[in-house]
């Protein structure tokens, strides 16, 4: 089965399941993938190849025996290296942390494994997931497996990286301004943003824990196909009695989803940075997708987005000084930083009124947004304005403001999936965001099953 | 009329029923109400607003549209009041403050328009300190209110003229709001049930402390007060749930408490907190009652208290003062007042800001202690404690820096958990003591649950020797 490397974790697990092939001989076909492929991406950090050979030997016993740990019994998933993972050095990119072994998984990393996943090893991420490039002190940057030139996005660049490359078949990403939607877009990937509250942060580098920060950050997969979203998603969702931001709402179904009676909203421009072309062609492509499939599709741009005119996640990351991100560090025990760091934590403060004016604000926004989605059941947007930058434009002063396509949704806290709908001029992918109402990434992800039914989804890379 | 005297301490729950079974009409159940509101307010000055002539006419439309076969719902013609930081379309509507002396909001708030949509008649709009900041009820625009169970004594605060009222028989229930314990406090001083619900429960949508709080956006809830623990239960699912404005309302699922399985409830208990002050021994054996008639009923009962509530007082202080109190001044600002009541100048004399490096820290300590709280849950279904350390104290008495940490509720603000108050006891003055049943996040249908339970065994609600 040589192409096992490019099926779905569902069809991973089924075929598994089925005994049509052993976890030995996939884990083993992934580890080839990862040594081939990753002198050219640096996407996969650290491997942990023979726990990894004696968890599929196990998963294939259990499975001899009857026994199936659950829905993903012996599917190979890497972990972004942001999440701690016991035994396995986890540094978050940070110096600090460069030989940090945890002694437990992350929340989200133990349910993935106690759902029979087995982690090959760990993939990279910007110093402690904060920047839209993937590149660090520790490791090094991350190339583009659809052109190495370029940047798979950030931060979970890693997980962009390697997925797409048939590496491996989900991993975690997460989502402070866009940190699973720009890498899922820049590597042509299908990628879930949960809502804020749905996924514990504990042992994630950005913790739960961060006070006006907090709910920004989410945790969700990342993999080729829309079909492996709900099965990593409904596996990592719900409290455990440690995160205190996590609430037990009930999950949805997304093929319990009636296309047809949804309105959907779509723009194509946010105001900040307009869409090259070929990004505008393939909104427009998806909005005419959707519509085709019965819902009622309404070109409308929320008024708060345009008047807001940037994004406040970063002012909030900032406005202390970058006394929090600061706290992070220390934390991380790291003395000598990445250069992309010091906009964090050399920033002016502003005064104490004005940052709880600042929380006003951001209430204010959310507010706002969910006035204008009384009216839609979700918002399809750029993700992005441009597919895959070289190393290092994607965070020039004239691309940052890009970054509140994404980031606008971290505000409001609302799910959203991306998924590949085009091809630029250059064969990069061009991926669009449909986000959904607060606590409905059932019908995000059916959006984008629909988009990725009607348009292709992901496309090998030429590696 | 026997009907008429006894109709005004009936539960709202039985009002409807026998509106609904024409035993009685809205009309005469809202001048039941009226009646008593003019034969006590000089006396309490709970009701600061009446409506009756808007009342009266939604009340013969009520029995006009029963009379059609129609009804609005679960409250068709039952009367209510609603606490003064609530907007009431055409009603006056102050929240305590002289700058909004006059103001008459062109909206309900989320909270009265479903009322409203069920059925309920507002009658008056019940006493708030300015803007709800304070532990006792007393304001520039319409003064001091007065316990009905002692005239000499606070009803509490924020939502006491809601307790006063309900207690006296002058309403059958309202809606109070608790940022740091202004439901349970005034339902425990006027001995009626109150709840806060969870953060998150209820829109926000139209008070004055509203969505859009920033920092302490999540301590501020609006609940239900009732003489019965019944009508919480009643009301409750009434005015919960998502508005499309507040945006920190999430639809959670509300359990019913009547499917609560008691006997497999673990409960933790504690009378007494470090650093607060130290319960009344009446106090202490109001809650030692409350735990003995649990013990009967549920699986367990441990004495255990949370080790982080020690951090809970500094914390509350730090974060409220920490940008010397510019969100309090913004809130009077968007108001228009200029003149303030005497504690809300103390508060901002008070107020040191502090560094925003330290205020972001502050708030990442306030995310610890819940973690902190949850953990302690996760070996228990409720805590049973004290909502105040004393029952109703003399009016003024609650400024005093001696009496400054009486209060058992603030840190069920900062977790944001629900919490019901229900009266258990009676002190040697005769003035009501009640018990707090704190219960996991989303959990209120456990909270009322036992809350019930209390009720039933220990009497809850006794009238007020007003008359």
């Amino acid at each position: 089965m040589t192409d096992i490397i490019y099926l779905s974790a569902k069809s991973i697990a089924r075929a598994i399941q089925a005994k049509d092939v052993s976890a030995v001989e996939t884990v083993e076909a992934h580890l080839r993938r990862i040594d081939e492929v990753n002198p050219k991406l640096n996407a996969v950090v650290k491997l942990a190849g023979d726990r990894a050979m004696a968890e599929a030997r196990n998963a294939d016993e259990a499975l001899a025996r009857g026994e199936s740990l659950g829905p993903l019994h012996g599917v190979p998933i890497t972990i972004k290296d942001s999440h701690d993972t016991e035994g396995i050095v986890s540094t978050g990119g940070t110096l600090g942390r460069k030989d940090f072994v945890p002694d437990a998984d992350a929340t989200a990393v133990a349910r993935m494994r106690a759902a029979g996943a087995i982690v090959l090893g760990k993939t990279n991420t910007p110093e402690l997931t904060l920047s839209f490039e993937t590149d660090n002190l520790v490791y090094g940057q991350t190339n583009n497996p659809y052109d190495v030139s370029r940047t798979p996005g950030g931060s979970s660049g890693g997980a962009g990286a390697i997925i797409a490359a048939g590496g491996s078949a989900m991993d975690l990403g997460t989502d402070t301004g866009g940190s699973i939607r720009v890498p899922s877009a820049f590597c042509g990937l299908a990628g879930l943003k949960p809502t804020s509250g749905r996924v514990p942060r504990t042992g994630h580098i950005v913790p739960w824990g961060l006070g006006g920060m907090d709910s920004l950050t989410t945790i969700g997969p990342m993999a080729r196909y829309v079909e492996d979203l709900w099965p990593g998603f409904s596996t990592i969702a719900g409290p455990d009695g440690i995160d205190p931001f996590i609430h037990p709402v009930p999950l949805g179904d997304p093929d319990s989803i009636d296309v047809g009676g949804l309105r959907v909203a779509y723009y194509i421009d946010n105001g900040a940075v307009s869409p090259t072309a070929e990004v505008e062609a393939s909104v427009r492509s998806a909005a005419e997708a959707i519509a085709d499939s019965g819902a009622e599709v309404v070109e409308d741009l929320p008024s708060a987005i345009t008047d807001s005119g940037g994004s406040n996640v970063t002012s909030v990351l900032v406005a202390d000084g970058g006394a929090g991100v600061r706290r992070l560090v220390d934390k991380a025990g790291t003395t000598q930083v990445h250069p992309r760091m010091s906009r964090f934590l050399n920033a002016e403060p502003i005064s104490t009124a004005e940052y709880t004016l600042l929380l006003e604000q951001m209430d204010g926004f959310r507010s706002r947004m969910l006035s204008f989605m009384e009216n839609y059941d979700a918002i399809l947007s750029p993700v992005r304005p441009w597919p895959a930058l070289p190393h290092g434009e994607t965070l020039t002063s004239e691309a940052s403001p890009a970054n509140f396509y994404t980031s606008a949704y971290n505000t409001t806290g609302w799910p959203g999936a991306v998924v590949r709908v085009g091809t630029s001029s250059d064969g990069l992918p061009i991926s669009v965001q449909v986000m959904s109402r607060p606590w409905r990434e059932d019908v995000a992800v059916a959006l984008a099953a629909v988009l990725e039914s009607a348009l292709g989804g992901y496309v090998r890379p030429e590696l | 009329m026997p009907l008429t005297d006894d109709i005004i301490y009936q539960s709202a729950k039985s009002i409807a029923q026998a509106i609904r079974d024409r035993d009685v009409s809205s009309v005469e159940v809202v001048h039941a109400h009226l009646d008593r509101i003019e034969e006590v307010n000089d006396r309490l000055n709970a009701v600061v607003k009446l409506c009756a002539d808007r009342a009266l006419d939604e009340a013969r439309d009520a029995d006009a549209a029963l009379a059609r076969g129609e009804s609005k719902g679960p409250l068709h013609g039952v009367p209510m009041t609603l606490k003064d930081s609530l907007d009431t379309e055409g009603v006056v509507t102050t929240g305590g403050t002289l700058g909004r002396r006059t103001f008459v909001p062109e909206r309900d708030s989320t909270v009265a328009a479903r009322l409203r949509g069920a059925g309920a008649i507002l009658i008056g709009k019940t006493n708030t300190p300015e803007i709800t900041f304070a532990g006792e009820t007393d304001n520039l625009v319409y003064g001091r209110t007065n316990n009905p169970y002692g005239l000499d004594r606070t009803p509490g605060g924020s939502s006491g003229g809601a307790g006063a009222i309900v207690a006296a028989g002058g309403s059958p229930f309202d809606i109070g709001s608790d940022t740091g314990g202004s439901i349970r406090l005034p339902a425990h001083f006027s001995g009626i049930a109150g709840i806060k619900p969870n953060s998150g429960r209820v829109p926000r949508t139209g008070h004055i402390i509203s969505y859009a709080a920033g920092a302490e956006d999540s301590y501020t809830q609006n609940g239900p007060m009732a003489r019965y623990v019944e009508d919480l239960v009643l009301t409750l699912p009434i005015i919960s749930g998502p508005d499309w404005e507040d945006p920190a309302i999430i639809p959670m699922p509300l359990g019913d408490p009547a499917d609560v399985d008691l006997e497999s409830l673990r409960i933790a208990f504690y009378t007494s907190a470090p650093g607060y002050n130290a319960p009344t021994q009446e106090t202490v054996d109001t809650v030692m009652a409350a735990v003995g008639v649990l013990s009967d009923v549920v699986a367990s009962v441990d004495e255990d208290a949370p080790e982080p509530l020690c951090r809970v007082l500094e914390l509350n202080d730090r974060i409220g003062d920490g940008d010397g109190r510019a969100a309090m001044l913004r809130v009077l600002a968007r108001a228009g007042t200029t003149e303030f009541a005497p504690y809300i100048r103390a508060i901002r004399d008070e107020a040191v800001p502090m560094s925003t490096g330290e205020f972001t820290e502050a708030l990442e300590e306030l995310d610890q202690y819940r973690s902190e709280m949850l953990a302690f849950m996760r070996s228990y279904d409720a805590i049973i404690c004290p909502t105040a350390a004393f029952p109703a104290l003399a009016h003024g008495e609650t400024y005093k820096d001696e009496y400054r940490n009486i209060y058992y509720t603030h840190p069920y603000n900062l977790t944001g958990w629900p919490g019901t108050v229900v009266r258990c006891g009676t002190s040697s003055e005769g003035l009501p003591i009640g018990v707090q049943v704190i219960s996991r996040p989303w959990r209120e249908d456990v909270s009322l649950a036992l809350a019930a339970v209390l009720e039933s065994a220990l009497g809850g609600y006794v009238r007020p020797e007003l008359d």
